[in-house]
């Protein structure tokens, strides 16, 4: 059933800025809303005593910051996947990166509202098969949309895991550098 | 029959046997130690299994037995094969493979019984520390006598990885463990306070530079283009990449210390460096990732090469986060925490181990005369255990470690804390669960492996020993 709607994806028209303007822009809304949401109302919770809150003004600061970088992302991502096409699918266009990229990260954005309960365990445990699902659907989607055969999606999918790892590892390392220069919790630093 | 015509590889094949169970080894002691930071009562109260003992059991018996015992394996038998000769001298190739078998496992046994230095990842006693390094030593010989009476003139980026693996781990090696000696086993190390400080991370990242990526490069340099059926991409690239690793990494050691009471400057130089490393890094990457484009089918037909493509995906990632926890404004979080655990099993089991893995499936049915593995299967089954391992140890440690580092530094309005050490560990434990699950899976799929290779040499052992002769060098390439 998900290869017959990524193949329908792939057989349908649409530019890049239809697919992101249209569909993709509002699903990247649902983290940053719901994490500003959870951050404002309930708090980070560690799973034990009260929760860190955070300020309206910090809220807003780092939920805008975090819809930033999802764009960034988005966008980086599908560049990236134009660039690596000359390699592994050579008859590629940037529309068809947007696309994987689209079908990718739509779990991901879906499963954004767990950010209105922002406890760190419960986001590993809720999130953790939404990845898998995610890595299920990049493995799936690169042969059929980049219009590539499936030993080339294979590498492709797995260079491309390896990108998307390493930027999520850069949002973590990102939002430690503005945790300790005062967007976020109160730290003693 | 003129033995000189012909690879000599029965120290490989005995190393390979000692890499396996050292393997099992150092990974159930490592599951063993997560089991008992969920469940304390297991150290049932014996010195010699307490968390204090049984974590650096782990680690040199994973870095130095397993990891050791694979480098000097795949040294033994690449440098053999890219130099068109002989092993320079097989009986003492015998004498170190033999010899570091009994260093090693006489460390870590003195270990148990609680005498350490205290130096992480250089706790081994003096006497051990000295037998070490003259096996060490005796490994130059070969390696490095083995290139010296080459008949091919070029000398393969693989043997420079391993050449400066061998000589850098020499140097990192002594000059860390001098000490002044006042019993048989225990010593004054010669430098003091800070200075000390400085060397043993100099020692200690170096170790994981050198040791854990020099190394392992070389074994990877030798392998996937033998893997992928193909030259290495860019040769030139390896080569910058080589001269640039080298001059970059020696600085990054006092990364380690950022914070601490060592100059400012210093901290500042490895922060500086570590971020630079990212450079020769990727660069190998990349290097590696063209290489492989082009073998597409390998993945189906060839076991190992799945485990050599995800080492390169974790060697991406390990050598990407590595600078990013050096910055000081990350480090102050990471630091502490089990964000920098979870980051050294993401490059020892996803980098380390995977490579290593793939280069045993590939060379375990050559070196006994085998048409192929035992069961393909059960590659396939170690290939998603141990990923899934790896996985779940990351992701646990991550979350458990970002956790840590907000709880240590959060402070309420009035400047104090607003979580006690308690609280931290508490929160701690359902990560840890995770951890030892993924560890779990991890130790499994090693099992499996050793399963299949021990199957693999058990089918075809009558024949041994597998005699393949040196080919003649290519016209033009003589010495």
């Amino acid at each position: 059933m998900i290869k017959a709607s990524i193949e329908r994806l792939a057989q349908s028209s649409y530019s890049p800025a239809k697919l992101f303007f249209g569909f993709s822009i509002w699903l990247i809304l649902i983290p940053p809303i719901s994490a500003f949401f959870g951050m404002y109302y309930y708090g980070w919770s560690m799973g034990i005593a009260d929760p860190i809150r955070l300020s309206l003004t910090q809220s807003l600061i780092i939920s805008i910051f975090y819809f930033l970088m999802l764009v960034v992302g988005f966008f980086a991502t599908a560049l990236t996947i134009k660039w690596m096409s000359s390699v592994y699918a050579p008859k590629a266009t940037l529309k068809d990166a947007f696309a994987v990229v689209t079908v990718i990260t739509t779990p991901i954005m879906l499963a954004g509202v767990v950010h209105l309960y922002p406890s760190i365990l419960f986001h590993v445990i809720a999130l953790s098969p939404i990845f898998a699902l995610s890595g299920y659907l990049l493995f799936a989607s690169i042969p059929i949309l980049l219009k590539t055969d499936y030993d080339r999606g294979i590498f492709m999918g797995c260079s491309l895991f390896g990108f998307i790892s390493t930027a999520g590892i850069s949002l973590l390392g990102i939002s430690a550098i503005a945790w300790v220069h005062g967007i976020g919790p109160n730290l003693g630093v | 029959m003129n033995k000189d015509l012909y690879y000599t590889d029965s120290a490989t094949i005995f190393l390979i046997f000692c890499t396996m169970i050292w393997a099992i080894v150092g990974m159930s002691a490592g599951a063993y130690l997560a089991s008992e930071l969920v469940m304390p009562w297991l150290n049932f109260d014996i010195a010699e299994i307490s968390f204090g003992r049984l974590r650096p059991f782990h680690t040199n018996a994973v870095i130095f037995g397993f990891g050791g015992s694979a480098l000097i394996a795949t040294a033994f038998y690449s440098v053999q094969r890219t130099c068109h000769v002989r092993l320079f001298s097989p009986k003492l190739a015998w004498i170190v493979a033999i010899g570091w078998q009994i260093g090693v496992a006489v460390g870590v046994a003195s270990l148990l019984m609680g005498y350490t230095s205290t130096k992480e990842y250089a706790e081994f006693e003096w006497p051990i520390d000295i037998a070490v390094a003259i096996v060490w030593v005796s490994f130059g010989v070969v390696f490095f006598g083995t290139l010296a009476t080459r008949k091919i003139r070029p000398i393969y980026v693989s043997n420079w990885f391993y050449g400066a693996l061998i000589i850098v781990v020499a140097m990192l090696h002594i000059v860390n463990n001098l000490a002044i000696p006042y019993s048989w086993t225990q010593a004054y190390p010669v430098y003091e306070g800070a200075q000390d400080a400085i060397v043993q991370w100099w020692y200690g990242h170096n170790a994981v530079g050198f040791f854990l990526t020099a190394g392992f490069l070389g074994m990877f340099y030798y392998t996937l283009p033998k893997q992928a059926d193909k030259p290495v991409w860019s040769y030139r690239l390896s080569v910058i990449a080589f001269w640039a690793f080298i001059y970059t990494y020696i600085w990054v050691g006092p990364h380690h210390l950022h914070y601490t009471s060592i100059p400012d400057w210093l901290m500042t130089v490895a922060m500086v460096m570590s971020i630079i490393l990212i450079l020769p890094s990727w660069a190998t990457m990349l290097n590696a990732v063209m290489t492989m484009s082009g073998a597409w089918e390998k993945l189906r037909t060839d076991p190992g090469m799945k485990f050599l493509v995800v080492s390169m995906i974790f060697y991406a990632l390990a050598t990407f986060e590595g600078p990013m926890l050096a910055i000081k404004s990350v480090n102050v979080i990471s630091h502490y925490t089990d964000w920098t655990v979870g980051h050294v099993h993401s490059g020892a089991l996803g980098w380390n181990a995977f490579v290593t893995f793939g280069t045993l499936y590939f060379l375990v049915p050559k070196l006994v005369g085998a048409s192929e593995l035992y069961s393909k299967r059960l590659v396939n089954i170690h290939f998603w255990l141990a990923l899934m391992g790896v996985l779940t140890y990351i992701i646990a440690l991550w979350a458990s470690g970002v956790a840590q580092g907000v709880m240590n530094l959060s402070i309420n309005d009035y400047g104090q804390l607003n979580y006690s050490f308690i609280d931290i560990v508490v929160v701690t434990i359902p990560y840890h669960w995770m951890r030892l699950i993924g560890g779990l899976m991890f130790l499994f799929g090693a099992l499996l492996m050793t399963y299949n290779l021990y199957r693999t040499y058990a089918a075809s052992k009558h024949n041994l020993p597998v005699l393949v002769k040196i080919p003649k060098v290519h016209p033009g390439n003589e010495i």
